[in-house]
């Protein structure tokens, strides 16, 4: 038996979605040919076949998700495609006559050198390894786990209301007609997922603090472009408070000061949330920047943007005003420790020499880990955001 | 320590007893000169002499009523029997009088003897010397019936059906008698009857077997377990009376579970123990039990006896299919 298990994709990415097989079972493949096709959290990627030979088994159907380390095919082997021979000849009673005792007066007492280790416990399982079972907490008569079966319901939601906590049919019948009211659950897939699990990590392990404040861009020309001006204003911030622009290591509780500043762009698509990275933006011309932004929005709309490019920026700025809302609690991912978000454009009454006059406004609201930034830095950094903004060009 | 084999254990565990309770003694067929037919007894006669170690005639009725009558009048037989082919003359005294001492004699007389014989095919032996026949002991109530799997089993189990009170059927697994060895410290300490033994812990399937079929049944956790299925491997060991608490509660977490046994399948233990489940896991059951046995048929002769005993692929393919139900 020979069972290919799903590699490490690299990217740090510990599960897939099965979009397509490219085999089936009983057909030959060679080696480097696809097998299947998956979706990693941001990438579509095919997964060659390692050797050449015949699938015996394909595990999974497309919609799946599949772990690292998950069996994927299981290849037919030369051990697998030999039958079993009869043991003649070699066996019985000739061997036992020629060794000087076999054990026994009669056939052959095999002989073996293993050394068993055992870890055995007497009674129950220990609760330890095994893990929790397919069955585990829901009892249930065969037939109304059918009837469950049959009208997709999951038995594990269902609240049991006979005796001894036993789901009977009324129960299933009624959790049934609340699913088809309320619709068929979702599983999040792909870059949604990854989303899910990005911003449970981030609430886990951050500790986030957010400030808010109003940048003046009444002196701005026609011409200025929002989101280059706001990557220049975080350079600027970015220079003056470095421990903004920085990794926060959670195991060895260490930080790295980075000194480029690359920066990843909060986009929202269908699909769900991408964060693409503009990278060395302190060194790039505004006109560069600009058609930078361009094309890699082009290529996250049509998923053809690699995985390289959506990694490793060290600080993140979310432009959300584009469609509404004024300050918010943007959330910091790790290892990052600071995003800046820009809120809706606004004419607001603002107090000039004493005088009410209107002005063109953008809010800020950054938020920074707590852990590796102090409020006085973030503060700071975000005092000389607002500084940068204030310029007409 | 040394390591050692089970057939080791079973002498390592008598000698320890004989050299600890004067009222144990051993009786059987070659057990005393020749130290057995599978060597169990090496040594015993020339330690403890032929007073406690006895070389009977060829006549297992006569051995088994003699252990009877010694053990209804204090003292601790083990009996060894050659191999399950020659044990139906015993059964008759195990049926009539072993077992029922106790409750005939209201509890004045009770049976204290060991039972002990080689059980199971795999040797390429003779037909009727490689049977299965322990659902025969199973069946018959005031029988204890013990099955090791391992070294250290045979070891402290053989230990606890000597110390126990009432009559003890202790079947070895002949195919496993050499094939491994395990550490088994010579302290005296028993283990406990009437419980089965966890040997691997798994979420998906409990896999329940006894004797020499475990072999087998560990190998196809392992085969599973590069399929992904993590299956609990539960060695009964005591299969009379039954540790249903242990199996039940396994059953109970994974929903699925497939019995192997090596015995011919109608009647077998593993229907005994498809009916607890059926009777008392039923709303746990995401499956129907799976049994892997034997068939019922004589047991081949060597050439085909690979094709009878159950394999790693047939207990792997049954647990496909429990794990495929719809």
């Amino acid at each position: 038996m020979n069972i290919f298990k799903l590699p490490d994709l690299g990217e740090g990415l510990m599960e897939v979605e099965l979009l397509e097989w490219h085999v089936a079972a009983d057909e030959s493949v060679k080696e480097d040919e696809p097998l299947l096709s998956v979706e990693t959290a941001k990438a579509i990627v095919d997964i060659p076949s390692p050797v050449s030979g015949k699938v015996v088994r394909c595990y999974g159907a497309a919609g799946d998700i599949l772990h690292v380390g998950d069996p994927v095919v299981e290849f037919e082997t030369e051990e697998t495609s030999v039958s079993v021979a009869p043991q003649s000849g070699s066996g019985g009673t000739q061997v036992s006559k020629s060794q000087k005792d076999a054990g026994s007066v009669v056939g052959r007492v095999e002989t073996g050198s293993q050394v068993l280790k055992e870890e055995t416990s007497a009674g129950a399982f220990s609760g330890a390894k095994g893990g929790v079972g397919a069955a585990t907490g829901v009892k249930v008569s065969p037939a109304v786990r059918a009837l469950a079966r049959q009208l997709e319901v999951d038995l594990s939601v269902v609240t049991p209301s006979g005796n001894g906590g036993v789901i009977i049919s009324e129960d299933v019948q009624r959790v049934s007609k609340i699913l088809s009211e309320v619709g068929a659950l979702q599983p999040l897939r792909g870059v949604r997922r990854a989303m899910a699990q990005a911003m449970t990590k981030a609430a886990a392990e951050v500790v986030p603090v957010t400030v808010s404040d109003d940048a003046d861009i009444d002196a701005w020309g026609a011409d200025q472009d929002v989101t280059v001006r706001l990557i220049r204003a975080l350079v600027m911030g970015c220079r003056a408070q470095p421990s903004l622009n920085a990794w926060y290591d959670n195991h060895s509780m260490g930080r790295r000061l980075i000194e480029k500043v690359d920066v990843g762009i909060a986009l929202d698509t269908e699909n769900g949330l991408f964060v693409p990275v503009l990278r060395d933006v302190g060194n790039a011309e505004a006109n560069d920047l600009r058609s930078r932004i361009n094309v890699m929005k082009e290529d996250v709309r049509s998923r053809r943007i690699p995985p390289e490019e959506l990694r490793g920026n060290t600080i993140t700025l979310s432009n959300f005003g584009l469609f509404g809302g004024r300050y918010a609690d943007p959330i910091v991912l790790p290892p990052t420790v600071a995003i800046l978000g820009a809120g809706r454009l606004r004419d607001e009454v603002v107090a000039v020499d004493g005088k009410p006059a209107v002005h063109r406004i953008i809010p800020l609201s950054l938020t920074f880990d707590h852990r590796a930034v102090t409020g006085g830095e973030a503060t700071r950094f975000l005092a000389t955001v607002m500084e940068d903004l204030n310029k007409p060009s | 320590m040394a390591e050692i084999t089970l057939i080791e254990a079973v002498t390592q565990a008598m000698a320890w007893e004989m050299a600890n309770d004067e009222r144990v003694l051993v009786l059987g067929e070659d057990v005393g000169v020749n130290g057995g037919v599978f060597r169990a007894t090496v040594g015993l006669q020339k330690r403890f002499g032929p007073e406690r170690v006895v070389d009977t005639p060829l006549a297992e009725g006569l051995i088994a009523g003699m252990a009877v009558g010694l053990a209804a009048q204090g003292l601790r037989p083990v009996v060894e029997i050659q191999f399950m082919g020659f044990i139906y003359s015993v059964v008759d005294q195990m049926v009539s009088h072993a077992s029922r001492m106790r409750n005939r004699t209201r509890g004045r007389l009770s049976c204290p003897m060991v039972l002990r014989a080689p059980f199971g095919g795999g040797i390429h032996a003779p037909e009727h010397h490689s049977e299965s026949t322990e659902a025969m002991f199973a069946h018959i109530p005031g029988l204890r019936v013990v099955i090791p799997s391992s070294p250290g089993r045979a070891y402290g189990l053989l230990l606890a059906a000597m110390r126990d009170p009432d009559p003890v059927v202790f079947l070895e697994p002949k195919r496993i008698y050499r094939l491994v060895k395990e550490e088994v410290p010579d302290n005296g300490e028993a283990l406990p009857l009437d419980l089965c033994y966890t040997l691997r812990e798994g979420s998906d399937v409990t896999l329940v077997s006894w004797g020499a079929m475990i072999k087998e049944t560990l190998e196809a956790a392992d085969v599973l377990a590069e399929k992904g299925i993590s299956a609990e491997v539960i060695d009964v060991a005591t299969i009379k009376p039954l540790d249903s608490a242990t199996i039940l509660e396994s059953v109970a977490r994974t929903g699925r579970c497939v019995i192997v046994q090596e015995a011919a399948r109608t009647c077998g233990v593993g229907a005994e123990i498809a009916a607890l489940l059926a009777g008392e896991g039923l709303l746990h059951l995401m499956a129907p039990v799976q049994r892997v046995a034997g068939y019922d048929t004589v047991m081949p002769l060597f050439r085909l006896e690979n094709q009878y005993m159950p394999s790693v692929q047939r207990i792997v393919d049954a647990t496909q299919k429990t794990l495929e139900f719809e």
